[in-house]
């Protein structure tokens, strides 16, 4: 084995002036000369530092007294390092090779993939469950300042209006929720569909006056903010914020380069995302809340139907539907339907054809979008 | 310059004669950056892997490599920088940083009362999280054997940086009396006013005092950096920056007065859906362009200025940075790191970096044999450093 000579530059750490050097690797030791081949001192390898190995940058050997030998044929130190038995540590071999690299990517997205499916609801429902109530409402607080301020409007309907409103839920939430306390809040959509209704965590439940207006005559509303309360009950609202709390986290973390405050009202607005098991048990919760203030599960079915009708109509206009984002309603309808008490054979009321999609008259004169609910849903005889 | 850059760089000593017998021909220290995009790419998953899987633990190793990169590419006349900052020290650092970020924003979401006492302490410990960034920072890059450094204690940093903690404290002040008043009662918004005028008032001033501190504390081995004064040049860039940005208020204002007064008659929510996307659309898109054009205005003339101003000895700085460069790196690297969602921005740091320092020009007006080691102590806390990567705060140099 040839021993290799390199050129390098001393510094000695006592003044910047540079001193050009050979140094030369064998038996485990560093012999630095002058250009001419005269001794200037020898060092044990074991007893230096030497900085990475990058592709084209000068590689620097710190030797004990202080002083530093630059070499800048990074390539051919990494040779005689290696020739001399010294290995490069892991992470340095893991970054210089393309096919680490590609698989780092690969599972760096599996990682977070993983993370998101599995960790996050875990560690969310964890503190979720563990949150003193009183933070909770905090937290719903919190949201709901945000939601004001940017997506929601005051209320538009008259005090008669939701004095009724509130009176029907509260007489069927006597019976069907005994133990779940909540808070009804009435607020207007500040753009996009109005018929919707969402818990914040903490209990309190918003209902939009497009729901209200909808829904006047019948007990679709109760059935709605029966399945709102089932979130209430389960802290769903409090875990999917968690949740979307825990991504812009993350998201900050991992691109630390961007602003993570412009992120607050999609991670806010995130929050409604709820799983499809989530809304499935929140649909049960409905319809037990229903039986136990002795109404039928119909309405629960009819309720979704409306969503469904509110949602084919708001995806004819190009808008992302920030507040609608159930997920599957045909297949929440379908197991409504299942459940005990409705007539297997319902059906949702077809869309009327031609001008408006979803109901039969158009002359409403109110803000809403369409005439989703505002038509008598036709129900089976014998319920 | 590149010829030249390649030429010493093949014999650097040459680049110094050890004994100059004709003084003071200046003489230019050329740079040269060397990083690549995809080296850096591999060093940024790599550690960002390890990051995810030691739940963020090794992020303070993530970024002594990544520093690391970016100097021991950096060569200034023939020889590269070295970076020796500590990990364990950057990971108690962030630790502590990481505790007392929690702690304001828990603090923020208990009360209001709790929110603001929480800011007002995180602001009287900004000075000492800056100084004590500076001084890790410095501390712990070396070139051509000796150490940078930051001469300056906390109590300096204090009195530099007090007139920005008693501004701020007045800003905050004025929100909390607007926050104070009863939802029915009108907001006097008279000392909000006042507050902000203030600051944008004394801003360029203190923009100028906070770079004179940080250039004119600087240390290179026992040789002191030095900072001309230059109040009036920042009021200079700012007013000019101000100015460039005025017609694009302009336009937003035009544009929205237009949407406005269009869409007052329909009352049809589905037309107000459809012109929501592309007014939403073009208003970010106009932000954006918005954000380049004056930034890039405002980055050049900046660095052009404090370079200028900036002296260590015999040695001087210039930047031949422009708006036009800056722009033209800013926004091709920008589009192409958005639509790769982000796993571009490797190849982006390195294009930037790259262009930065190669637009960086050094004259020494006597031989750099002549600089010794200083006498500082070797290495800051972390704590500061930590602090500054935390709360984004950018310092840059």
């Amino acid at each position: 084995m040839s021993e290799t000579v390199l050129e390098g530059l001393l510094f000695d750490g006592r003044s910047a002036a540079a001193t050009p050097v050979r140094i030369a690797i064998a038996g485990g030791v560093l012999t630095i000369t002058t250009p001419d081949g005269a001794l200037l001192s020898e060092h044990g390898l074991a007893r230096l530092t030497v900085t990475e190995a990058f592709a084209t940058a000068p590689r620097q050997i710190g030797l004990p007294g202080g002083g530093v030998v630059e070499v800048p044929d990074g390539a051919a130190l990494a040779a005689a390092l290696s020739a001399a038995g010294r290995r490069p540590g892991l992470v340095d071999w893991l970054e210089a090779r393309w096919r680490t690299a590609l698989a780092a990517v690969v599972v760096c997205v599996a990682v977070i993939v993983a993370a998101y499916l599995y960790g996050l609801p875990a560690a969310a429902g964890w503190i979720a469950r563990t949150l003193p109530a009183s933070a909770e409402r905090r937290l719903g607080d919190g949201v709901l300042e945000l939601l004001d301020g940017h997506v929601l409007r005051p209320t538009a309907l008259s005090e008669e209006e939701q004095r009724a409103a509130q009176e029907r839920i509260d007489e069927a939430a006597r019976l069907g929720a005994p133990a779940v306390k909540y808070r009804l809040l009435f607020r207007s959509a500040g753009f996009g569909p109005s018929m919707n209704a969402f818990a914040l965590p903490g209990g309190t439940v918003v209902v939009l006056d497009g729901l209200v207006r909808g829904t006047a005559s019948d007990d679709r509303l109760v059935a709605i903010v029966g399945h709102e309360l089932g979130h209430v009950a389960r802290r769903h609202s409090a875990q999917a914020l968690l949740k979307s709390a825990g991504v812009g986290a993350a998201a900050s973390l991992l691109w630390g380069d961007f602003s993570g405050q412009a992120a607050a009202i999609p991670a806010a607005l995130a929050m409604f995302d709820y799983s499809r098991d989530a809304e499935r048990e929140a649909d049960e919760d409905a319809v037990r809340f229903l039986r136990a203030a002795g109404r039928s599960a119909l309405p629960m079915a009819e309720a979704l139907c409306l969503l469904q009708c509110v949602e084919r109509e708001a995806s004819l206009g190009a808008m992302p539907r920030l507040l609608s984002t159930h997920p599957k309603l045909a297949e929440r309808i379908q197991h409504v339907r299942e459940l005990r008490g409705v007539d297997p054979s319902y059906r949702c009321p077809e869309p009327a054809p031609a001008g408006s999609p979803c109901g039969p008259d158009e002359d409403d004169g109110d803000d809403e979008p369409g005439t989703c609910g505002a038509g008598e849903a036709p129900r089976p005889s014998g319920d | 310059m590149t010829e030249f850059a390649a030429s010493t760089s093949a014999a650097p000593a040459d680049a110094f004669p050890a004994a100059p017998a004709t003084p003071p021909q200046p003489q230019p220290l050329p740079i040269r950056f060397t990083g690549s995009g995809g080296e850096y790419f591999r060093i940024w998953i790599v550690n960002l892997l390890l990051t995810l899987v030691t739940l963020g633990i090794w992020s303070a190793w993530a970024k002594v490599r990544k520093t690391r990169y970016f100097w021991s590419n950096t060569q200034l006349a023939g020889a590269a920088f070295q970076y020796h900052g500590n990990p364990v020290a950057i990971l108690r650092g962030r630790l502590l940083a990481g505790a007392v970020f929690v702690a304001y924003s828990v603090a923020g979401r208990i009360s209001l009362t709790a929110g603001l006492v929480a800011g007002a302490v995180l602001m009287l410990l900004g000075p000492w999280f800056f100084h004590a960034s500076m001084r890790f920072k410095l501390a712990n890059t070396s070139w051509r054997g000796l150490r940078f450094g930051f001469d300056s204690t906390a109590g300096r940093a204090y009195a530099v940086l007090a007139p920005g903690v008693v501004l701020g404290a007045l800003f905050i002040g004025s929100l909390a009396t607007i926050q104070r008043t009863t939802p029915g009662e009108q907001a006097n918004p008279l000392p909000i006013v006042l507050a902000e005028l203030a600051v944008f008032a004394c801003w360029p001033w203190l923009h100028a005092r906070l770079k004179a501190y940080q250039h004119g504390r600087a240390q290179y081995g026992d040789l002191a950096f030095e900072f001309e004064p230059s109040t009036r040049a920042f009021y200079g860039v700012y007013g000019k920056a101000f100015l460039s940005a005025l017609p694009f208020f302009v336009l937003m204002g035009i544009a929205i007065a237009g949407v406005a007064a269009a869409t007052r008659g329909t009352k049809d929510p589905e037309a107000m859906t459809r012109v929501f996307v592309p007014i939403a659309v073009v208003t970010y898109a106009v932000f954006a362009l918005a954000y380049a054009v004056v930034g890039a205005l405002f980055t050049a003339r900046l660095q052009r200025l404090v370079w200028t101003r900036t002296h260590a000895g015999p040695v001087r700085f210039a930047t031949s940075i422009t708006a036009r460069g800056l722009m033209r790196v800013w926004i091709g690297n920008g589009i192409l790191t958005l639509l790769t969602l982000g796993i571009y921005w490797p190849w982006a740091a390195v294009a930037i970096a790259r262009y930065r320092l190669e637009c960086m020009t050094l004259e020494a007006g006597a031989p750099l044999e002549t600089i010794a080691a200083g006498r500082l102590p070797a290495e800051g806390s972390a704590t500061g450093e930590g602090a500054v990567d935390l709360f984004g705060w950018d310092i840059g140099l």
